[in-house]
């Protein structure tokens, strides 16, 4: 799991994940300390919930994922090695757990097959036709959307985002080409 | 060059092999075209790099928190009373035993045989609290993971052999008190592994 790297993660504003005081608190966290674990909680919250949120599509959805990677996490937190920070291998399980879903969706029917205009169309949204990019992305079809979220959005790599889902890069690359383009049709009407 | 614009995208992810890279910068001079189209999507990347993080509506430590102790309920309650009668029948049958099997060489007034027997004795009643800890881990509900298990057991086995040579040595030379010492340690030893297995458990 440790192998994973996030390359923005590591360097981004948005990664609040605890630096060298917040090894302290993980350390905590790990002897059983619930009040430690709220404390990852609150630094990590924000970024865990966007990138569920982001992948989904869906507020209420993105809320479960969230609850069960911060479980998982405490349950998991004896196998937490140390070799990335917390806030990457926390962002990996919520990944993963976001993947589990979209995986159990599949199983239980065909994603919706909307048009691509359609989805440019939709995208279209707010006063002056100006672009909300979190309306356009979260009207992806879902694999575009995952594609992006995970590359372009929270900078994994093709090899990487093949490693998790277990589908051959060219597949993922022909998705995220397919987002940037619907993404890119939607800025320019 | 191929269709310069088939290579857009990997130029945009920085993949392109120095040579393939230095042609489509060729041809981006070139072709005003592909410049803006290269422009739109470096536009499009960078405005994904910098989407801010999005609160969730709601306070989500509550229900995260709950699920949480809830899970150590049902732990305490089917696991640890497992654990505490095994952890405990371990702990009594090790410190009831005369201090010289903990401590020493058997006493002088004990005979090898009473020692021997005592020994025995310590080791049978052991073998049943590591049989009954270990039991009690694997069953659902236990918090510990499979890994954490399979490590408590594989170093509960590298004690148990140790253990079988001394007993093999013991066999050979019975009145042999330092043999019987080394053993008393390793039984010290695998108390020591269950109390922690316990207290991970516990966790």
């Amino acid at each position: 799991m440790d192998a994973l790297t996030l390359p923005r993660d590591e360097r981004s504003a948005r990664s609040p994940g605890p630096g060298p005081a917040g090894e302290g608190v993980v350390a905590r966290a790990r002897t059983g300390d619930l009040d430690a674990f709220e404390t990852l909680y609150r630094a990590n919250v924000g970024r865990v919930y966007s990138v569920c949120l982001r992948m989904l599509a869906d507020p209420i959805r993105a809320e479960e994922a969230t609850q069960d990677a911060f479980v998982r996490a405490w349950e998991r937190l004896g196998k937490f090695e140390g070799r990335s920070s917390f806030a990457t291998w926390l962002h990996r399980i919520a990944v993963n757990i976001v993947l589990d879903r979209k995986r159990s969706d599949r199983r239980r029917g065909p994603a919706e097959d909307v048009d691509d205009l359609e989805i440019a169309e939709r995208a279209r949204v707010g006063p002056e036709g100006l672009l909300d990019l979190e309306r356009a992305i979260a009207s992806l079809p879902p694999g575009a959307r995952i594609a992006f979220v995970l590359h372009d959005v929270e900078g994994y790599r093709h090899r990487e985002i093949a490693e998790m889902t277990g589908t051959a890069e060219g597949t993922w690359k022909s998705q995220l080409h397919r987002a940037r383009r619907l993404l890119r049709e939607a800025m320019q009407r | 060059m191929s269709d310069p614009r088939g290579r857009l995208h990997d130029y945009v992810n920085d993949s392109l092999p120095a040579a393939e890279r230095a042609a489509f910068e060729r041809e981006l001079a070139r072709d005003p075209r592909l410049r803006e189209e290269l422009d739109d999507l470096l536009a499009l990347v960078a405005a994904a790099r910098d989407l801010p993080g999005v609160a969730p509506a709601r306070d989500l430590w509550p229900g995260i928190a709950g699920r949480i102790r809830r899970r150590r309920i049902v732990r305490v309650r089917f696991v640890l009373p497992a654990l505490a009668a095994a952890a405990a029948a371990a702990a009594v049958v090790f410190f009831a035993l005369p201090a010289d099997v903990e401590d020493r060489a058997p006493a002088p007034s004990m005979s090898p045989s009473t020692a021997r027997g005592a020994a025995d004795s310590l080791d049978a009643e052991f073998s049943r609290s590591t049989r009954e800890v270990l039991a009690a881990l694997s069953r659902d509900g236990s918090s510990l993971d499979p890994e954490t298990v399979a490590i408590i057991e594989e170093n509960l086995q590298k004690i148990e052999r140790a253990m079988g040579e001394i007993r093999a040595a013991l066999e050979r030379d019975p009145n042999n008190a330092a043999l019987q010492r080394v053993l008393t340690a390793e039984n010290r030893r695998r108390h020591q592994v269950l109390k922690h297995a316990a207290a991970l458990s516990a966790i």
